[in-house]
């Protein structure tokens, strides 16, 4: 948890300044009462301190899994804006866009006035992140890489935008399901996946990607896990050579070619014993907490090879 | 360096290539013992490590040594042709148009056309006609009553190859993520859809292409000298500029379609050939073509298994590999003329 109590930097110097008229004690005390109760200090996901004066009111969202976390710890209300592909829930659909992952109209955002804009480092890039802070935006900027992020950016966000309840309770939810399926998955033997995202090349996610996190809580190990980068491209020979035991197919669209392309290989223990899955990619590639779903999906999906 | 004699030359990377071919056939995530070798061609045979090699290395690189040889001998002829030792298919747009006619293919034809059947067919045909319209479009442009100015033709190219990345911008930016993961894949160079139809199409035009090009070596040889000269030697440079272009653009363009923009093959090949054999097309031609196979292949082949399980893109590797080496000779060029 962040801390409660902070001094600010403008204030503190207004603090120093004023130490000479003003008995030391009492300042203290009278500045600690008011930005306990006004302040929300917090420090995102690469390390930047974010300090708002009351909570955010006015919310931007520029990834589909921070809007999801808005509208999850009960802030739909206060989001004003966001970027395509923010499809979840319903009512998110409704929203203004004002650009894509990569492409942002400035100008459109600042007309929502927004005293917050969440940003996804990996998915927004910095340049974004940069751009923000020059026009002198409130900006929190968020990089979960695996299942224990995302109660903590439950936790961030719902502070930033006065929902610290709701977020503890969603974010005790998804605790309280995940240790359910992890105990169910902790002494089976583990199972050998590969996790298919895109057929032609053929395209994995490497072992520093959320849905491999996904993969050791079903009791499941990824392949590809030490391919080196984080969404590695492989060759198909590569799985021939690996032989797992399951092949899960998270694709998007052209599932059934994903499919027909792997049957013609019933050299592999996946499709002798016809262990070919698949999975809901909506679910699985976004850091909310409807991973839950999608995780107890690939589980269900793993297990039958057990 | 010392001048090696051509059938020499051409002896030795012949040697190259077959090594390459071998190297090729032997390197992947599997281990297959050289004597699986022997049974390759044998259909009955349903063991692993003969549908790997059949059906996944085989292909590949028998996709790899034509499109070397294809894009090498093309380059070769271009730079005869432009008589600058800077002159390289994508240089005159046909490569840049090849992309955005298949780019308008996977665009305007969605995920249902490129994800059936006849979705390779078609971004071939739309890569060739992409290419094709290209090259007619910068030569009707360079070329006059007074012959063919190559700086036109040049700045031509640069133009077109402007527009392209223009256009395939464009798409990208109204394209869905799936068709941007198509498009920047395509674009990036990769030989690792190579499949058996793949390999016909490319054969198709490069056995005939590798047979014609070198009978067209003692006109280029002659235009070397200057174009009036050519002329007095008795050549017919309207109709064979007009030929050439059209065969390079074939070739190119059928290369760019099956296999992406593999950069700079056609730049370092000929070059690499000039400066051991000279620069007399007739062995010039055959020998860019043979180390362009040799070339290509090796690099797809360190492209497949130095990060293996992952796969790097082979267009990426030969524009690292490329890329210094035209710098390079850009310093050369200009320390020439400033001494």
């Amino acid at each position: 948890m962040p801390p409660l109590v902070f001094i600010p930097k403008r204030v503190h110097r207004w603090l120093l300044f004023n130490m000479n008229s003003w008995g030391c004690l009492s300042v203290l005390l009278v500045l600690f009462s008011v930005s306990a109760s006004a302040e929300i200090v917090i420090k995102d996901d690469v390390g930047r301190e974010l300090v708002l004066s009351k909570p955010a009111q006015r919310v931007i969202s520029l990834a589909p899994h921070l809007t999801e976390v808005v509208y999850a710890v009960g802030g739909g209300d206060q989001m004003v804006a966001t970027v395509a592909w923010s499809d979840f829930p319903e009512e998110a659909k409704a929203l203004p866009i004002i650009g894509s992952n990569n492409k942002i109209n400035y100008e459109a955002l600042l007309s929502y006035n927004p005293d917050l804009v969440l940003v996804w480092h990996s998915g927004n890039g910095d340049g974004i992140v940069q751009r923000l802070v020059s026009l002198g935006l409130n900006v929190f900027v968020s990089e979960p890489r695996n299942l224990n992020n995302i109660p903590a950016t439950l936790h961030k966000i719902g502070h930033l935008i006065g929902r610290e309840m709701e977020a503890e309770t969603v974010a005790q939810q998804f605790q309280a399901s995940l240790e359910s399926i992890r105990q169910q998955y902790e002494n089976v033997r583990t199972v050998d996946v590969y996790y298919q995202i895109w057929q032609s090349p053929l395209i994995t996610f490497g072992g520093g990607h959320l849905v491999s996190d996904v993969l050791r809580l079903c009791g499941a190990d990824n392949v590809f896990s030490n391919a080196g980068p984080l969404v590695p491209r492989i060759g198909v020979e590569s799985v021939l050579a690996v032989d797992p035991e399951v092949i899960i197919i998270g694709q998007y669209t052209e599932v059934e070619a994903a499919f027909d392309g792997w049957r013609q290989w019933p050299q592999l223990r996946a499709v002798a014993q016809d262990h070919l899955y698949r999975v809901d990619p909506y679910l699985l590639h976004r850091h909310t907490p409807r991973i839950v779903q999608g995780a107890r999906q690939l589980c269900e999906a793993i297990d039958k090879v057990r | 360096m010392r001048r090696q004699s051509p059938p020499t030359f051409i002896f030795i990377v012949s040697l190259i290539l077959v090594f390459a071919l071998f190297l090729g056939l032997l390197s992947g995530a599997v281990d297959i013992h050289p004597s699986k070798l022997l049974g390759l061609f044998s259909l009955s045979n349903m063991d692993m490590d003969h549908r790997i090699l059949q059906t996944i290395r085989l292909p590949r690189v028998l996709l790899a040594a034509l499109a070397g040889a294809c894009l090498a001998s093309c380059g070769a002829v271009m730079q005869g042709l432009f008589r600058n030792p800077l002159a390289d298919p994508s240089l005159i747009g046909v490569s840049s148009g090849a992309s955005v006619g298949a780019s308008c293919v996977i665009f305007f034809g969605g995920a249902s056309l490129v994800g059936s059947g006849v979705g390779l067919p078609a971004i071939t045909i739309g890569a060739f006609i992409g290419g094709l319209m290209a090259t007619s479009v910068v030569y009707r442009l360079a070329t006059s009553v007074t012959g063919t100015s190559v700086s036109t033709m040049l700045l031509a190219g640069i133009a077109i190859t402007a527009l392209a990345g223009a256009t395939t911008s464009l798409f990208s930016f109204f394209a869905d993520n799936e068709m941007l993961r198509r498009i920047s894949l395509w674009q990036m160079g990769n030989l690792d859809g190579a499949d058996w139809p793949r390999v016909a199409t490319l054969a198709l035009v490069v056995v005939p292409l590798m047979l014609v090009l070198p009978r067209e070596g003692q006109a280029l040889n002659a235009m070397l000298l200057g174009e009036s000269e050519a002329r007095h030697l008795g050549v017919a440079v309207e109709r064979l500029k007009r030929r050439l272009i059209l065969l390079t653009a074939l070739g190119v363009g059928v290369a760019v379609a099956v296999s992406g923009v593999v950069a700079f093959v056609g730049l370092i090949v000929p070059h690499l050939v000039r400066l051991l054999i000279g620069p007399d097309h007739r062995y010039l031609i055959p020998g860019s073509a043979i180390l362009g196979a040799a070339l290509l292949l090796l690099a797809d082949t360190a492209a497949r298994t130095l990060m293996s399980p992952a796969e790097l893109p082979t267009g990426v590797l030969t524009a690292l590999l490329g890329a210094p080496f035209f710098i390079g000779l850009l310093l050369q060029q200009r320390q020439k003329r400033v001494g």
